[in-house]
């Protein structure tokens, strides 16, 4: 029991110095970023012809009600060349021929590119005026197997992934473009923020006023997303060391998506697989590379408000993370692998991994020794307020930070309703989503779902096009 | 134990310590925002009456602005600025200056700090009055690369490139530091506002890179002038060859169709380069390339043959021949020539 305690206590005391490590280099990276922002040389630059032209790629799946607006916002984005490439994963539902309606599109004739392997198209339909939009119908995949067919068709050197019922900010791809206009050569993907659009009122596919949520299962998750994204994702971007660049809106490098042979249909966890599996390929070939988060671009997408709901999603989160460090594990602890391998990847595996065992174990092992006499309640006690008021300096620094960087809950009442819950949150929410995380745990090691993945080899075309910075088209 | 009670009461202290520094940057931030909003549209309104009113519209004298409204003025300057052009864009440049921001972008740029020396030159390299080209001049000497390209580009915004050697030199440098972007910024201005010097840049580069973005730009902006440089670049290496082809399509350089045609039949070349070649064929429309481009659209990769196919629907009768004769076949070729035909 007293090695359990000991273990716990250094497990603590190794998330203590990670996690204010981080916070501490998004605060110093945020700071920068302010520092050297140049008014508006970088945005001249990306609205110039030398701008990379970007592919807007929108896996749909049943999504009648929002598709059209949807598209009609992501062709209105502020950006001076884009295509927007809509794919029906098989919907049963109106999607094709409400998008076929409204933009006015016909039957074409289109060779299926052969770079990534995905399930047949059924149909390609492009506009018969001059919008730059194309429409797959394809046989029903999934989302990464879309995501792959959607990279063959893309037109441009970037393709930008984003969920169909997410919404993206005026000025969202141009931020968020901005790295690969800095260092074309090196940058291969950015991620931008995702924020909870529950409780926002959106109007004709844009977000017209924004709200915190009502819901407190959607405002714990807001708490969580200003960590997640702000702290986290701000830190290991700094020391290019980022794994996940979330699905619902993320920039890549066409050929990096394919010499990494696009998303993985295996895995609940598609958009850190592939980001992994990058960071991979690119120290495999000798590349010198940079995946990158940046802080600014918003992307507003709808948080799950049932409780069914999220533990859905969250065991398919950390399946997905324990699909991809199973898949990879031969980078952890690697050195060749650098950042990814030597920091992030084991963060992770003890963090999200081995850290809710850990945590919850320590609860249990706590109570039974405080019960028992092993150690007094006033220790016991003192342990618990040490957990939840790390809990709370952790979240309370991502709100300080977020305060200080984009102010973006201007209101008093925000941020009364944001504190309360980072303070609420340590008492019971973050132990049931641990529960989920264990509850995946243990459905995958049952479900003896521990695929392995292969990859092809690389192409000519892709080999040439990464050592380019021309970019495959 | 009693470890873990002061690490708590440190925690407690932190806690404090963190919602303390929220609410006095919060108040802090809350009141430096409504006092640039309501400078903000003050300004704002004053530059209106100003593109409207001429000069006849007085700047507000500088000594009576404190930092935050002299900001305040920049940003809103700033923003207008990217937007107009000739006389009106001079007006607000004048009012900029009256207003006391030249000279303290000016002084900036002695500061300690190279991000403030940075920010200064940008600004001063938008604003492109008269008055800016002595400091911006001077910033060209400055130790960190980036305040010196930052200035560089302000100056060929001018169009005052009277050094192409260090204008080069500057580029060189940031190249070599993986700062392409604000390298393209500064060829780009040099593209828009003095074309004749890119030809210096281009011949005295020692960096592959600044010579490939000086490519992309004389295409990209159409500088026909310059046609001589893309068909020397077409012999180099792959990435300068792929843009040049592009560029001599963009210009339409019709006496470039035997050595792009040269490109598209090298073997030793890679695929993006001969993508790119036929591209510009297409674009160029001289049925003597039908021959070589029927070829392309058998080729051994995919993007040759998509533009192989574009370029063919773009020659007219003969092309689209070629098209429609190939576009029976069940083949990879039959694919591309349909839907060439039926983009």
């Amino acid at each position: 029991m007293k090695i359990y305690l000991a273990l716990t206590v250094a497990y603590f005391v190794a998330f203590a110095i990670v996690h204010t490590g981080l916070l501490l280099l998004a605060w110093r990276q945020l700071r920068r970023a302010a520092r050297v922002a140049s008014v508006t040389a970088l945005r001249r630059t990306v609205r110039s012809p030398l701008a990379p032209p970007i592919s807007i790629i929108v896996p749909a799946y049943n999504e009648e009600a929002g598709i059209v607006d949807s598209v009609r916002s992501l062709l209105a984005l502020d950006y001076p060349s884009t295509e927007v490439v809509v794919l029906s994963d098989g919907s049963t539902d109106g999607t094709v021929e409400q998008m076929i309606e409204a933009f006015d599109l016909r039957p074409a004739h289109r060779p299926t590119p052969p770079f990534l392997d995905h399930r047949p198209v059924r149909g390609v339909y492009v506009p018969r005026g001059r919008l730059k939009l194309i429409l797959i119908d394809k046989e029903n995949g999934g989302k990464a197997d879309s995501m792959n067919a959607g990279t063959n068709f893309a037109r441009f050197p970037l393709v930008c992934f984003i969920d169909a019922d997410s919404i993206l900010e005026q000025d969202a791809l141009v931020k968020a473009a901005i790295p690969f206009v800095e260092d074309p050569l090196r940058t291969i993907a950015s991620g931008g923020v995702i924020r909870i659009a529950n409780g926002c009122r959106i109007s004709r596919g844009r977000v017209v006023e924004k709200n915190l949520p009502r819901s407190p299962l959607a405002m714990f998750q807001v708490v969580e997303y200003l960590r997640a994204f702000l702290a986290a994702r701000t830190g290991w971007s700094a020391v290019n060391g980022l794994l996940i660049i979330s699905g619902a809106f993320g920039l890549f490098r066409k050929d990096a998506v394919i010499a990494a042979d696009g998303f993985s249909t295996d895995t609940m966890g598609e958009d850190m697989e592939l980001v992994v599996r990058i960071h991979r390929t690119m120290r495999e070939l000798g590349r010198e590379y940079r995946i990158v988060y940046v802080p600014d671009p918003v992307c507003w997408t709808e948080a799950p408000e049932s409780v069914n709901n999220l533990r859905g999603q969250r065991r398919r989160w950390q399946q997905g993370t324990l699909e991809t460090l199973w898949a990879h594990r031969r980078m952890l602890f690697n050195p060749r692998y650098r950042a990814a391998g030597l920091l992030s990847m084991p963060s992770m595996l003890i963090f999200e991994v081995i850290g809710p065992i850990i945590e919850l174990g320590g609860y249990a092992v706590s109570i039974v020794a405080a019960l028992t006499g092993v150690i007094s309640v006033g220790t016991f006690l003192a342990f618990l307020a040490l957990a939840f008021l790390y809990g709370m300096v952790l979240s309370l620094g991502a709100v300080v930070l977020e305060d200080t960087a984009f102010g973006r809950n201007p209101r008093w009442s925000d941020l009364r309703r944001i504190l309360l819950y980072s303070v609420a949150e340590n008492l019971g929410y973050r132990q049931v989503t641990h529960l989920w995380k264990l509850e995946a745990f243990w459905r995958l090691w049952r479900g003896g779902g521990w695929g392995t993945m292969e990859r092809k080899g690389l192409s000519r075309e892709v080999q040439d096009s990464l050592a380019s910075e021309v970019g495959m088209r | 134990m009693d470890s873990v009670r002061y690490v708590d009461a440190a925690l407690i202290v932190v806690v404090l310590a963190l919602l303390v520094a929220l609410v006095t940057v919060r108040v802090r931030a809350q009141r430096r925002r409504t006092r640039l909003a309501v400078a903000r549209e003050r300004f704002e309104t004053l530059i209106a009456a100003r593109l409207v009113g001429g000069e006849g519209v007085p700047a507000p004298p500088p000594a009576d602005l404190s930092a935050l409204e002299r900001g305040a003025l920049r940003d809103a300057g700033i923003d207008a600025l990217v937007e107009l052009r000739g006389r009106e864009r001079e007006r607000v440049a004048a009012l900029l200056e009256e207003g006391g921001v030249v000279d303290a972008e000016a002084q900036a740029l002695r500061s300690a700090g190279p991000d403030r020396r940075r920010r200064a030159a940008d600004v001063l390299g938008l604003i492109a009055s008269p008055a800016t080209h002595e400091p911006l001049r001077a910033a060209l000497e400055d130790r960190d690369v980036r305040v010196r390209l930052a200035a560089a580009r302000g100056l060929a915004e001018l169009g005052q490139v009277d050094d192409e050697w260090s204008t080069t030199l500057i580029a060189d440098a940031a190249a070599y530091e993986h700062r392409l972007g604000a390298v393209a910024e500064l060829v780009l201005a040099l593209g828009a506002r003095a074309p004749a010097r890119l030809a210096s840049v281009y011949f005295n580069s020692g960096s592959s890179e600044v010579r490939r973005i000086v490519v992309a730009v004389i295409g990209e902006l159409r500088l026909g002038q310059h046609v001589g440089i893309l068909r020397e670049a077409l012999d180099g290496d792959d990435e300068l060859a792929a843009r040049a082809a592009r560029g001599l399509g963009l210009v339409g350089d019709v006496e470039s169709t035997e050595s792009l045609l040269a490109v598209v039949r090298d073997p030793g070349r890679s695929w993006f380069v001969r993508a790119a070649a036929s591209t510009a064929l297409g674009q160029l429309g001289d049925p003597a390339a039908v021959d070589a481009l029927a070829a392309e659209l058998r080729a051994g990769e995919w993007p040759r043959r998509r533009a192989a196919a574009e370029a063919l629907a773009r020659l007219g009768p003969a092309g689209k021949a070629v098209l429609r004769s190939t576009a029976g076949l069940e083949t990879e070729a039959g694919r591309h020539a349909v839907a060439a035909l039926d983009a």
